[in-house]
């Protein structure tokens, strides 16, 4: 009973007692000397800079995305997804390419929205279309990639283009092997785990219990979601303070291992796919198109901040499966643009 | 073993466990009050831009009403009975700390993590700091600014693509005369017309960069044209003794696409102005080379400290690039 109690109120103190420190220093008159004097001052002064940026950034579309998912948890059934959806494959992946034309979401929301959706039936590779053309295919990217590359506007073009087709060809490879349940809890456990959640999911509920089921799963997801955000910026501000980017300067001319280089790049800096072309751009010059596009592409489709979102509710074999096709997709995709390119006048 | 234990726990003090489950979820409207205060904290106190850039800022205020908003949800659920009920599904566990005492803890810590940063450390970093860390380019044909073919295949690229072939040429020795433009660069073609007709050009606040990039495009063109530009201080590794870069800051979305971006000056006495001090450079644009690239230089023959502006950032121009030339 006694240990009970303890355990519970660490919490508190845990926070009382940084609140504690954090205050005394605060408070003290000369705080930034203080800070200063501190040993690798600086890192920490870069560390925190990003940190804090990161999730300013990436803060308003966790929480819309959570917002959607509790909407779609609360108001959309299984019979109307059906319905929306096309049964046919291909005209399922155009209407879902075209639902991520008009409905923006970068890799920060779209997780929690895919994960309710494949709870209420959404076919898996049509999930992949949203996970992977979502963050890339629609108005606010191709606006501030077409801003970034103002003087090649071909870019932009590609750009979407090789994003589009990425997505496309891998949601037809998890189509044509067939990939089941790809989510961490099965269907039954999401919809119906709950000794009377049959009942409830058949009986229609009053719009107060919907609201109500709404916000409590909000509540949820939120946490469940953000700590992986928290943790991927935490990793992400650590990486980017750790190798400062004139470390990359000398990623050079050849096509293979730039591209190699680059995809690495957009995977350990996780930018958000509107951001991320503007320091593209600022490699623009020193290294090829093709190895500048392969950074474009996987970056939003694939980075660390969001594998580990996607680990929280996916299965880690779906996600090493989906990694693995869309590395091997944009890595060939790259070789081929460097390769035709010139010859289409593409690059 | 474990979780067995738990449920005999938890069936044996049914009460006791709904209370430790309230107090986590007020614990958690607590942590997502004080993100929501600190971003309140950051607008106020004007420090919010260190952290993203202007065109971002009306989400990131939009986001603390949606905290309230999250923290008012969790209060809810504190004060509500029956959890599970009300969740109808196994997705998300009713138990906020399922996942065990030592992981609720590190959940805390790391939810606590940046806030305790924030307040603690002072906001900002000097120019030179963050340039070292973010990356630095010096204004020329081949920066930034140009496309990314100019250096390796501009031979081949005879299927059409004029945005490419023009800035080939733009980094070339021959420029036609006029600042022939294609529908893709005409916007900077223009910008470049009309700088040119000015005797100085003077590079705005606003517009920072577009002014440099429409110079760097048709850089032969400009060379001896008289040029005033203010910034901060910097010097890399390879710059010589009469040489510095005046240099702005750049942000597109938030901190960690931060990057620098300015002209490299040369002068006599260069090594009196130390790094970072805020200065405005007049001279003559010339054209150099620095590290192998072709890069503007500008000769300087007034130098003006500045006072520093309370916002070292400069940002993509929005507007009209007719109004930049005024």
């Amino acid at each position: 009973m006694r240990t009970w109690r303890i355990r519970t109120s660490m919490p508190w103190l845990l926070l009382l007692s940084l609140l504690t420190a954090a205050v005394t220093i605060r408070l003290s008159p000369n705080h930034r000397e203080l800070i200063m004097r501190l040993p690798g001052a600086d890192a920490l002064f870069t560390f925190k800079t990003m940190l804090i940026g990161i999730l300013l950034e990436a803060l308003p579309f966790l929480l819309l995305g959570v917002a959607v998912s509790a909407f779609v948890q609360a108001f959309v059934s299984e019979n109307t997804l059906r319905r929306l959806i096309p049964d046919h494959p291909l005209g399922g992946i155009a209407a879902a390419c075209l639902l991520c034309l008009l409905f923006p979401l970068c890799e920060c929301g779209i997780v929690p929205i895919v994960r309710r959706l494949m709870a209420k039936g959404l076919p898996v590779y049509i999930g992949t279309i949203f996970l992977l053309v979502g963050p890339i295919f629609n108005p606010i990217v191709y606006a501030a990639t077409m801003t970034a590359f103002r003087v090649n506007p071909n870019m932009g073009y590609l750009r979407m283009g090789f994003g589009l087709f990425t997505g496309c060809l891998v949601s037809l490879i998890i189509y044509a092997i067939k990939f089941k349940s790809p989510l961490k809890l099965t269907r039954a456990q999401m919809l119906t785990g709950n000794p009377d959640g049959e009942e409830l999911a058949d009986r229609p509920l009053s719009l107060n219990e919907r609201a109500a089921q709404g916000i409590t799963h909000a509540g949820h997801e939120f946490f469940e979601m953000g700590k992986y955000l928290l943790l991927g910026s935490v990793l992400t501000a650590a990486i980017q303070t750790g190798i400062p980017r004139t470390v990359m300067a000398g990623i050079g001319h050849n096509p293979l291992t730039s591209s190699l280089l680059m995809m690495g790049l957009a995977y350990v800096m996780s930018l958000c796919s509107t951001s991320d072309a503007f320091v593209a751009a600022s490699f623009a010059g020193t290294i090829p198109a093709s190895a500048l596009l392969a950074f474009l592409v996987l970056g939003p489709m694939l980075d660390f901040k969001s594998t580990l979102m996607m680990l929280s509710v996916f299965r880690t074999k779906f996600v090493l499966l989906l990694a693995a096709l869309i590395i091997l997709t944009v890595f060939s995709g790259a070789m081929l643009i460097h390769g035709f390119g010139p010859a289409f006048g593409w690059t | 073993m474990r979780d067995e234990k738990r449920s005999i726990d938890l069936a044996a003090e049914e009460g006791s466990a709904e209370r430790r489950m309230a107090r986590h979820y007020w614990f958690r409207a607590g942590v997502l009050l004080i993100y929501s205060g600190y971003i309140h904290h950051l607008v106020l106190s004007g420090y919010l831009f260190h952290y993203v850039a202007p065109r971002m800022e009306v989400y990131v205020k939009l986001a603390s009403i949606g905290l309230i908003m999250a923290a008012g949800a969790q209060v809810w659920m504190a004060l509500g009975g029956n959890r599970s009920k009300r969740l109808s599904c196994e997705c998300c566990e009713p138990d906020p700390a399922a996942g065990g005492f030592r992981s609720s803890t590190l959940l805390y810590a790391l939810l606590l993590l940046p806030i305790v940063y924030g307040f603690l450390l002072p906001n900002g970093m000097t120019g030179s700091e963050l340039a070292g860390v973010k990356g630095f380019s010096l204004s020329g044909p081949s920066g930034s600014s140009a496309p990314t073919v100019a250096s390796g295949n501009a031979s081949s690229d005879s299927a059409g693509n004029p945005g490419a072939r023009k800035a080939a040429q733009g980094s070339g020795a021959d420029v036609q005369d006029d600042f022939a433009a294609d529908g893709y660069n005409e916007d900077f073609a223009k910008l470049a017309k009309r700088l040119y007709a000015k005797s100085t050009i003077v590079v705005p606040e606003e517009g920072y960069l577009e002014v440099l990039r429409s110079i760097d495009l048709y850089l032969d063109r400009f060379v001896g044209k008289r040029l005033t530009v203010s910034g901060f201080v910097y010097r890399e590794k390879g710059m010589q003794p009469n040489e510095f870069a005046v240099t702005r800051l750049v942000m597109s979305c938030c901190a960690a696409d931060a990057s620098s971006y300015g002209v490299l000056v040369r002068m006599p006495n260069a090594a009196d102005l130390l790094q970072d001090t805020w200065i405005t450079v007049s001279g003559a644009i010339g054209k150099g080379s620095f590290a192998g690239t072709p890069i503007m230089t500008l000769n300087a023959d007034s130098v003006k400290r500045a006072a520093a502006p309370a916002n070292p950032y400069v940002y993509l121009y929005a507007g009209d690039y007719e109004e930049l030339a005024q």
